[in-house]
């Protein structure tokens, strides 16, 4: 570990900032407004991966005549992949949801 | 197969963390816009007197729904920041440490690592998670860790995008220790530096421009934070250049009296206390010989400089962001610090400087020779 840690510093009085680990601060009157928005710009993250991946993907095919677009609109999973697709999609409804009933579930 | 030593997201990582960088451009340049708007033309002519200062104009603002949801999207832009380059630096940090240790313990090392055990972290460093890093810069985790730099390294492009200066032709990593130098060359051309201190050099990523503008120069970076100084070490032994980098404070080197021609550092001041200000510009003054130059770049948030809305957003930072020096360092004159150090009124200066979009505060000095 690095030598020693001074823990105080005499001619320091730092405003109060956020304790280290916190991740919860909110700011609306309401704390599920937070916790909405948060949820909300989540998904768009996840959306635009999505997104980028799919136009790679998309172009890499093509361009490698793997596929042809018009294939690509009209597919449909068999089964299996669709119950992959209905597990992965139970996971992205938890992680997008869970942290707020987590949060609300939680006395304050 | 080891992974070439850095931070290198996958598909998906990059365009997580591109997502999170143009999330926080939104929110740094198109909400803060609406902001000041709302301020100006809403709530300053709605109050019953104009604000006189910070604390007045955040009374107004406060209670508002824009700047809370300003404030809400600030806070998880930068959850989602770490999250981000979290995930890259759990896949890859292994193989990162081993890249490290086969740089630092080849025979073909040009440069050195120094780490003390009697060094002390100070405090904000050792008490706050600055910018909100997950554990700081200076906590390791396994022997030779590299893992908080790793973390930071991931975070430098994604701030670049966040403050508008990723547009056109991607900026070189170490661009603006190359603006530091060409700033030393316009206030001492006459100075050739035959040796170079990077103080609180971080990933080292900037050092890397001192030895490229001076290449004659022994450039040596200090850092108090030992993961951060480790990946310093290898990401120059990674690039094939001769650099010393040392685990130092600041404001207490173990360097000789008189043994630098040029002292920079970079966005360090704001990230320290008053007190550590006044002893890292006497240890600048030590160190520095006659002719040589001084000079650092910190952010450009005076006061004076600011409207009230933009200084109620830094304060912001200050509570909820870790930054807890910013409106500190803001308060301070730096030419004035410069002159409490040694140096002379007229040789003493601070003064602001341009690189596309972005301004930074630039103060220092210049021995006599």
């Amino acid at each position: 570990m690095s030598g020693n840690i001074s823990e105080t510093d005499a001619d320091s009085e730092f405003p109060s900032g956020p304790r280290p680990g916190n991740r919860e601060t909110t700011f609306f009157d309401d704390p599920v407004k937070d916790h909405l928005l948060r949820a909300l710009v989540t998904v768009t993250m996840e959306l635009s991966v999505t997104r980028d991946r799919l136009a790679s993907l998309e172009t890499l095919l093509v361009d490698e005549g793997s596929i042809s677009i018009d294939i690509l609109n009209s597919h449909m999973p068999d089964l299996a992949t669709a119950q992959a697709r209905e597990a992965e999609r139970s996971k992205l409804i938890q992680d997008v949801l869970g942290p707020l009933v987590k949060r609300l579930a939680q006395a304050d | 197969m080891k992974e070439k030593f850095g931070f290198a997201p996958n598909t998906d990582e990059a365009s997580r963390q591109a997502f999170v960088a143009s999330l926080k451009k939104f929110v740094n340049f198109d909400v803060e816009a609406q902001l000041a708007d709302l301020f100006d033309n809403q709530l300053v002519s709605a109050a019953n007197s104009p604000p006189a200062n910070r604390d007045e104009a955040a009374a107004l603002l406060e209670p508002h729904p824009l700047y809370q949801l300003w404030s809400s999207l600030t806070f998880h832009s930068q959850n989602l920041m770490w999250d981000a380059v979290q995930t890259t630096t759990d896949r890859t940090i292994e193989d990162q440490v081993e890249s490290y240790r086969a740089l630092s313990q080849s025979p073909d090392c040009k440069g050195s690592v120094s780490l003390s055990d009697k060094l002390c972290v100070k405090a904000p460093v050792a008490t706050t998670e600055i910018h909100r890093q997950p554990g700081g810069y200076w906590r390791e985790k396994r022997s030779d860790d590299i893992e908080a730099a790793l973390n930071y390294s991931g975070t430098v492009d994604l701030y670049r995008n966040a403050k508008g200066m990723g547009m056109g032709a991607k900026p070189s990593a170490d661009a603006i220790g190359q603006f530091v130098a060409a700033i030393a060359r316009k206030y001492a051309p006459d100075l050739e530096p035959r040796s170079v201190l990077d103080m609180g050099c971080g990933t080292g990523e900037q050092t890397l421009a001192y030895k490229r503008a001076f290449p004659d120069a022994n450039v040596t970076g200090i850092d108090v934070a030992r993961p951060f100084i480790r990946f310093a070490h290898g990401l120059a032994e990674s690039e094939g250049m001769a650099i010393d980098f040392a685990e130092m404070d600041a404001g207490a080197t173990a360097f000789d009296d008189e043994s630098f021609d040029l002292i920079v550092s970079i966005i360090m001041f704001h990230e320290t206390t008053k007190a550590q200000v006044h002893d890292i510009m006497r240890e600048c003054w030590r160190l520095i010989r006659p002719g040589g130059l001084v000079l650092h770049l910190d952010v450009p948030y005076q006061p004076d400089r600011m409207p009230l809305v933009k200084q109620v957003t830094n304060n912001w930072q200050v509570r909820h962001n870790g930054e807890p020096f910013w409106s500190g360092f803001a308060d301070l004159d730096m030419k004035e610090e410069a002159i409490k150090a040694g140096f002379a009124p007229d040789s003493a200066f601070a003064t602001y400087e341009g690189q596309g979009p972005a301004i930074y505060h630039f103060f220092g000095g210049r021995k006599p020779s």
